[in-house]
């Protein structure tokens, strides 16, 4: 034999899947597939020996070894022979499972041999052989079969026969190179339909909510307990009508699999699982008994909806399942295929036999092991025949905590349960549990009033400081006096128990006053900032139609009943005796922003308040006095914990006005005050303070509320106050009085948000999905609240109240608060926060955490802060230009255009070097018509040319002087459908009085042209343009004639085929222009678009057509100012200028056109060519401007996109991530730093870095302020993208960069979907042609389409001009 | 029918078959093949076989699939 080097052989799909898990966990034993049959017999170990020599002859997998090239690409070898002897050892029946176990961990060298085998002899006298195998040359199939023949081969050598392997059998060589041609043929698509399953893969899902540790990478396997008695039940389902297919294996493995995806639904509370399952691949015959890796994992996803039963799930993944069948086939696992698989069902229908006579029990062993992705695996098998199938969970306990490794096999068993008792059940009713976290109601706890917690502390405290402002200050004798005597005069104003007052004042004393004398009168109140617009407040007053409005006299509050008091004026007044007033009714009315519509207003019983005041205390202050600051709005409930807290506790309220004007930051004034101990206060408001104001202050107890609190940030506050100082978040919507779910901040908790914790005393909580059923523990649903804190219910406003305030679905006669939050329950039985339910988000159809991706935003080391906010994706992106080029006019929100300080754009000053080669392209009108009989060459008699009429001035003047030159000429006008009334007024009276035959065209397709043309262009000239040159085309070529004239102006040259590029170079021909335009006429006329899919463009398909249909530009031929045609147009031929259109234009649709351009590009369409006609003399640059500053009348527009059927993209979200950071951030270190945290398809495109974030009056961010203002300059678009590997590709995404104006181009883009089109083309060809002093062709770069190809393309063409030369 | 049935099973399976052999509970080809030979006589014979006659009645042997395909096409 010689020594050269062996043949090696590529890996197929899967075994390089399981190769690359095996690199990147080297010592990693979850891809060992460890099996042991105990054989109940005396055997001959010399003659198994033997026998198992013949296996590794007759099996090349078992000589499959592994090497990495110089490349590191593995190869595999086989080889010739392996030397290998099955060890014996002795062990002692107590000893066995330890020795397995320990065998088990025995490394497998890929690069030496791919499976250890020993022989066990044991107590009795029976044997144990223990075979394990690497799954990268083995399956589960591969041990029957190795089973089998060693039994054979065994028993043949004990009675001296002949080895019988078996001739027909393909190797496992074979049968992969059958699978590598099977993986290049596009058989029925396959390859789409698994490439299209990696695309499509949906998220990992959080089992349970829990988060991955990465530290537990260890498996488990759980028997499930699945007893007799529900095997029966399963087999009477399996041959049941409803169930029963093509034979019972398959039955069964459709109900796993959807008892299966039933179970992760719930308890991920995900509405798409994707199952992975082993497709077999031995359907052929010969590949039956092969030895090796043939099946292949291949996915599968079931959509469960809220309506779902098991039988309808059932019949769902019947249908899904038969898909899989049909595409599956040897070759389609691939890296791709593979993403997105984290459960198995893994239905193993294979039964081993005896060894020969001897009875045996096969067993496979779970090596403790599981692939990083795999979070559970499914397992079902019944090796031994005893037809009693046993089922395992391998559990990942990377993807578990303690308790959910618990919950996880006991729940699937309840799910399965709940299929056998009921198939017609709702898969969101079964209950996992969550009914036993949800304890029996305790009695209802006699609640201390408000009133007697007050007069309490009055009592107590009387010398004590109640109210401190500026200075000032009032002890609670003389408050107590003070509120007793506008109480008075509450009533001497007829103010009753249960009637509203209206308190309009600024913080102060007097606000306070009021609030109380409010409630010692039995009344409620409502308290209105002074900040508030009048028209809401107007709508406030008149929804709860006040007794009595406190505040400065004012006309526009007049027919109510005003009243105003300072505590002079209340000094003055003589003390009065309160008659008795019952407590019951008071309380107060808080008006909540809603967004839209009348605002709503949340009506808290006096009881309400008490038990919150009460909790709060304990919770807060416990036995000390809280002094807090009164610096929030009075509209905000958050602000009753101010003001009521240091009352009932005799602490004091420091009060601070609101500013005047401007945003009101009082915290920054509060947070210095030494008297305060503890706070009130927002997250946003934190964030306004600087670092080490909280070491500095007086404070120990800081109380945040109305936002969700970030981790990071308490932490911040945490540290400065030392282990003395408390955080606490409290949770609570205004309708379940101010708060009643609390949370002491613990800075060992590791989670993005600080949890909002337990319900205070007496409040009940639900958390349940879209259906009202329970959610199992760690599962997100909406959090429904109920208890003694809860609101009466929305003032006035009965609909609003039923909506929101319904009946408990488990209790009679029990209302529960539809917060409209989003929560799971840890299993701490604390409550985390997820965001608003009407908030959530979907991103690439996955939904999204928005706290989780605001966390990792902000865990990137610059980033302070981070907010998602989902914004119309419909902007307005226009902005009105702050000057026009002094010579062009050329707007300044024209895209990366630059200006010079003079205010001349780049193409001016760039425009004068290449002048002279501008002018040597155009031509002279003299030698206009010699270039058109040229070009006919005398072949029609009727016509010499068709001249493309639209009705507008260039057209009209140019067929005007054709006639004049005494050309025939057919005119040729499309009807799109739009052509203004005067236009086509002029066309008739052009035509006769020229006496010119003329044509109209038309399409049906014109309105689905048009829509086309708007989305791919945002113009509608375009499409019309494209179905002007179709149809004039087919048309000449009907009637023979052998040019098309047109009168595009020299602007729309520049627009649309000529670049600045062409004429910068040196040796400059003309023709050279010509003939790249053809280049480019071909390559347009064969793009796909709508024109080429409603009109006949076959004419295009040969180039023939382009040789008997010339283009002739007119205006290349003819110089005229824009006054001296007019004076031609309208004096000499009578034509006159459209007054229906607005502009000299002769279309209507036009306009629209503009709009969409305006709006979603940002400037207008005719800003471009209109430079250029200025540039080159046929406009004034006062006439652009005005042109380009047209009115646009929105109901005009409106009733244009009615009539073509355009509709633009309404509720059309688009997720934005802003942030705020100490310096400039590099977006796509910021993707990296994200990607180590989420996949792909979760980070946002939109990134926008702000200075700061806008808060509301309540002080949270305020992220309508946010999607308003105007960030368009900061903003870019990114994603994770493909970037440009070697120097050429570097080259060409430059140059594509530069030209596209895109920031972010992926080089496997396509250029025609990333809008490219034939006049782009033309540039970026040139440029590169320039550059790399090549002749690339335009039509190449069309086939080629990505940067990538293009690139590659580029390569060869340098490398064969090379070898040309050195040949 | 039966002739271009048999012919497309047998190489599938790479084995020779008859008409009359039955298919499925002698093991001959599997459950997940049988898959494919339904897919194959859906489009085919332009059928659509629905989950719930994908039972052994209809497909364990080339005739069974033969007599099955006359009923749907003729219904």
């Amino acid at each position: 034999m010689t020594q050269d080097s062996p043949i090696t052989h590529s890996l197929t799909g899967s075994q390089s899947s399981i190769w690359a898990g095996q690199k990147l966990s080297p010592k990693s034993i979850a891809n060992y597939l460890p099996h042991t049959f105990e054989i109940e017999g005396k055997l001959d170990p010399d003659i198994f020996n033997q026998a198992f020599s013949i296996l590794l002859k007759n099996n090349d997998a078992l000589r499959t070894i592994f090497e990495e090239d110089d490349k590191s690409d593995v190869r595999q070898i086989i080889k010739e022979e392996i030397d290998y002897k099955i060890e014996l050892f002795e062990i002692p029946s107590n000893d066995l499972k330890e020795f397995i176990e320990k065998r088990i961990r025995k490394p497998i060298d890929l690069g030496l041999r791919p499976f250890d085998s020993v022989l066990i002899k044991t107590d009795s006298g029976s044997f144990i052989w223990y075979l394990n195998i690497h799954h990268i040359v083995a399956d589960a199939s591969s041990f029957k079969i190795l089973f089998e023949q060693q039994a054979k081969e065994y028993f043949n050598l004990i009675d001296g026969k002949e080895s019988s392997a078996e001739k027909d059998s393909a190797s496992f060589l074979e049968y992969r190179e059958f699978e590598a041609n099977k993986r290049g043929v596009k058989e029925s698509n396959n390859e789409d339909y698994w490439g299209r399953k990696g695309q499509l893969a949906p998220k990992k899902p959080k089992l349970y909510g829990y988060p991955e540790d990465p530290t537990r990478n260890k498996g488990r396997r759980v028997k499930l307990p699945i007893d007799e008695s529900l095997k029966d039940k399963l087999d009477v389902k399996v041959n049941s009508d409803s169930y029963r297919s093509l034979n019972p294996d398959l039955t069964k493995f459709t109900i796993w699999a959807t008892v299966f995806t039933a179970y992760i639904s719930r308890v991920s509370g995900e509405s798409v699982v994707r199952l992975g399952s082993p497709f077999p691949n031995r359907n052929l015959k010969k590949y039956r008994n092969t030895v090796g890796l043939l099946i292949e994992v291949l996915p599968f996803d079931i959509k469960i909806e809220a309506e779902d039963s098991f039988f309808s799930l059932f019949q769902k993944v019947r249908t899904e399942l038969f898909d899989f069948f049909k595409h599956g086939n040897p070759g389609a696992q691939s890296l791709q295929s593979s993403r997105g698989i984290h459960f198995v069902v893994n239905y193993i229908p294979l039964h081993f036999g005896d060894f020969g006579f001897y009875p045996t029990r096969t067993k496979w062993h779970f090596p403790d092991e599981l692939d990083e992705s795999h979070q559970i695996r499914l397992q079902a098998y019944d090796f031994n025949s005893s037809s009693n199938q046993d089922f395992y969970f391998d559990i990942n306990e990377k993807y578990f905590s303690d308790q959910g490794l618990k919950w996880a096999p006991q729940h699937f068993v309840e799910v399965f349960n709940a299929f056998l008792l009921d198939d017609n059940q709702l898969i969101s009713e079964v209950d996992l549990g969550s009914k036993k976290l949800f304890k029996e109601k305790s009695a209802p706890r006699k609640i201390l009033s408000l009133a007697s917690q007050l007069s309490q502390s009055f009592k107590e405290n009387k010398d004590l400081i109640a109210l401190s402002k500026d200075g000032h200050t009032l002890n609670y004798s003389e408050l107590n006096d003070l509120v007793n005597r506008l109480a008075g005069e509450f009533q001497s104003k007829g103010v009753k128990a249960g009637e509203v007052v209206a308190i309009h004042k600024p913080r102060s004393f007097e606000y306070i006053i009021a609030v109380l004398a409010v409630l010692r009168i039995g009344g409620k109140f409502v308290p209105i900032p002074m900040d508030i617009p009048s028209l809401r407040m107007q709508g406030i007053l008149k929804d709860v139609n006040p007794k009595l409005i406190i505040t400065k006299q004012t006309q526009e509050l007049s027919g109510l009943n005003q009243f105003d008091f300072s505590i002079d004026s209340l000094q003055k007044l003589s003390p009065t005796n309160l008659e008795n007033v019952s407590p019951n009714e008071s309380g107060y009315i808080l008006f909540t922003s809603g967004s839209t519509g009348r605002p709503k207003g949340v009506e808290i019983g006096i009881d309400s308040l008490s038990n919150y005041i009460e909790q709060s205390r304990s919770m807060y202050s416990k036995g000390h006095k809280a002094s807090m600051p009164f610096f929030t709005s009075i509209g905000f409930d958050l602000t009753i914990t101010s003001i009521f807290l240091p009352l009932v506790t005799g602490g004091s309220i420091h009060i601070y006005e609101e500013s005047k004007s401007g945003p009101d930051l009082s915290v920054l004034e509060a947070i210095k005050n030494p008297e305060i101990n503890t706070i009130k206060l927002t997250p946003s408001h934190a964030r306004l303070l600087k670092q080490g104001a909280w070491k500095e202050s007086g404070i120990e107890v800081v109380i945040f509320g109305g936002e969700n609190l970030e981790s990071g940030l308490a932490s911040e506050i945490q540290f400065e106050l030392g282990s003395k100082g408390k955080v606490f978040n409290e949770y609570g919507p205004t309708e379940a009085t101010v708060g009643c779910i609390v949370h002491e901040f613990n800075p060992k908790e590791d989670l993005p948000s600080v949890l909002i914790g337990k319900p205070i005393e007496g409040c009940e909580y639900l958390i349940l999905d879209g259906a009202k059923n329970l959610v199992p523990m760690g599962v997100p649903g909406e959090l429904y609240l109920s208890g003694p804190g809860l609101a009466k219910g929305y003032w006035n406003n009965p609909k609003a109240t039923l909506k929101s305030f319904i009946d408990s679905p488990f209790e009679e006669n029990a209302t529960i608060y539809k917060t409209g939050d989003l929560v799971r329950l840890h299993e701490n039985e604390c409550l985390e926060y997820l965001g608003r339910i009407d908030e959530q988000i979907k991103l690439n159809g996955v939904r999204i955490e928005a706290q989780e991706l605001e966390s990792v935003i902000a865990s990137m080391p610059q980033i302070e802060e981070a907010h998602i906010v989902v914004a119309d994706a419909n902007q307005d992106h226009y902005e009105t230009p702050e000057f026009y080029c002094r010579n062009c006019g050329l707007p300044s929100n024209y895209p990366d255009a630059t200006f010079n300080d003079e205010q001349v754009c780049s193409l001016c000053e760039s425009f004068d070097d290449y002048q002279r080669n501008v002018s040597s392209y155009f031509k002279s009108i003299e030698n206009l018509k010699s270039e058109i009989t040229g070009l006919g060459d005398g072949r029609n008699t009727q016509y010499d040319c068709l001249m493309l009429l639209s009705g507008g001035k260039d057209s009209s003047y140019a067929l005007a002087k054709l006639v004049e030159l005494d050309l025939k000429v057919l005119a040729f006008t499309l009807d799109n459908g739009f052509i203004s009334d005067n236009a086509k007024a002029n066309i008739d009276h052009l035509t006769k009085q020229l006496r010119v035959d003329h044509v109209y065209g038309t399409t049906e397709a014109m309105n689905a042209i048009f829509r086309d043309s708007i989305e791919r262009h945002q113009n509608v000239c375009n499409g019309c343009f494209k179905t002007v040159y179709t149809l004039s085309t087919k048309l000449a070529l009907d009637k023979n004639i052998p040019v098309i004239v047109t009168g595009l102006s020299r602007g729309q040259f520049f627009e649309t085929r000529l670049t600045e590029e062409l004429f910068v170079k040196e040796d400059f021909d003309p023709t050279d222009i010509d003939n790249i335009i053809l280049e480019a006429r071909k390559s347009y006329h064969r793009t796909k678009d709508a024109v080429s899919e409603y009109l006949d463009v076959s004419l295009f398909e040969n180039d023939e057509v382009f040789d008997k249909v010339s283009f002739v530009d007119f205006y290349r031929f003819s110089d005229v100012s824009l006054s001296e045609m007019m004076d031609y147009l309208e004096n000499k031929i009578g034509w006159k200028r459209p007054e229906d259109t607005g502009r000299s234009t002769n279309c209507i649709i036009n306009d629209l056109g503009i709009y969409v351009h305006k709006k979603r590009k940002g400037y207008h369409n005719y800003a471009f060519p209109y430079s250029w006609d200025v540039r080159v003399g046929h406009k004034k640059r006062e006439e652009t401007i005005d042109e380009l500053n047209d009115y646009l009348s929105q109901e005009e527009i409106d009733q244009l996109m009615e009539e073509i059927g355009f509709h633009e993209p309404k509720n059309k979200k688009e997720i934005r991530a802003y942030f705020k950071a100490s310096s400039k951030v590099d977006l796509n270190a910021l993707i990296k730093h994200m990607g180590q945290y989420l996949p792909s398809n979760m980070i946002p495109s939109n990134f926008i870095q702000v200075e700061s974030f806008p808060l509301t009056s309540n002080g949270k961010i305020d992220k309508t302020a946010l999607v308003k203002h105007d960030f368009s300059s900061e903003r870019k678009k990114v994603g994770p993208i493909e970037k440009p590997k070697n120097k050429i590709e570097q080259l060409v995404h430059d140059t594509w960069v530069m030209v596209m104006k895109e920031d972010n181009i992926d080089v496997t883009d396509s250029f025609i979907a990333l809008g490219g089109n034939s006049l782009l083309a033309i540039r970026i060809v040139s440029l590169l042609n320039k550059r790399l002093k090549l002749d690339v062709g335009i039509q190449n770069f069309f086939e080629l389409g990505s940067i990538r190809k293009i690139s590659s393309f580029i390569e060869s063409e340098i490398r064969s001009r090379l070898q040309s030369r050195n040949n | 029918m039966i002739e271009e049935i048999t012919k497309y099973i047998s190489e599938e399976i790479d084995t020779d078959i008859n008409a009359e052999e039955e298919l499925l509970s002698s093991g001959l080809i599997d459950s997940i093949t049988i898959m494919k030979v339904i897919a194959f006589l859906e489009e085919t014979y332009d059928v659509k076989v629905p989950p719930q006659d994908m039972v052994i009645e209809n497909f364990n042997t080339v005739q069974s699939m033969g007599d099955y395909l006359k009923g749907q096409l003729q219904s």
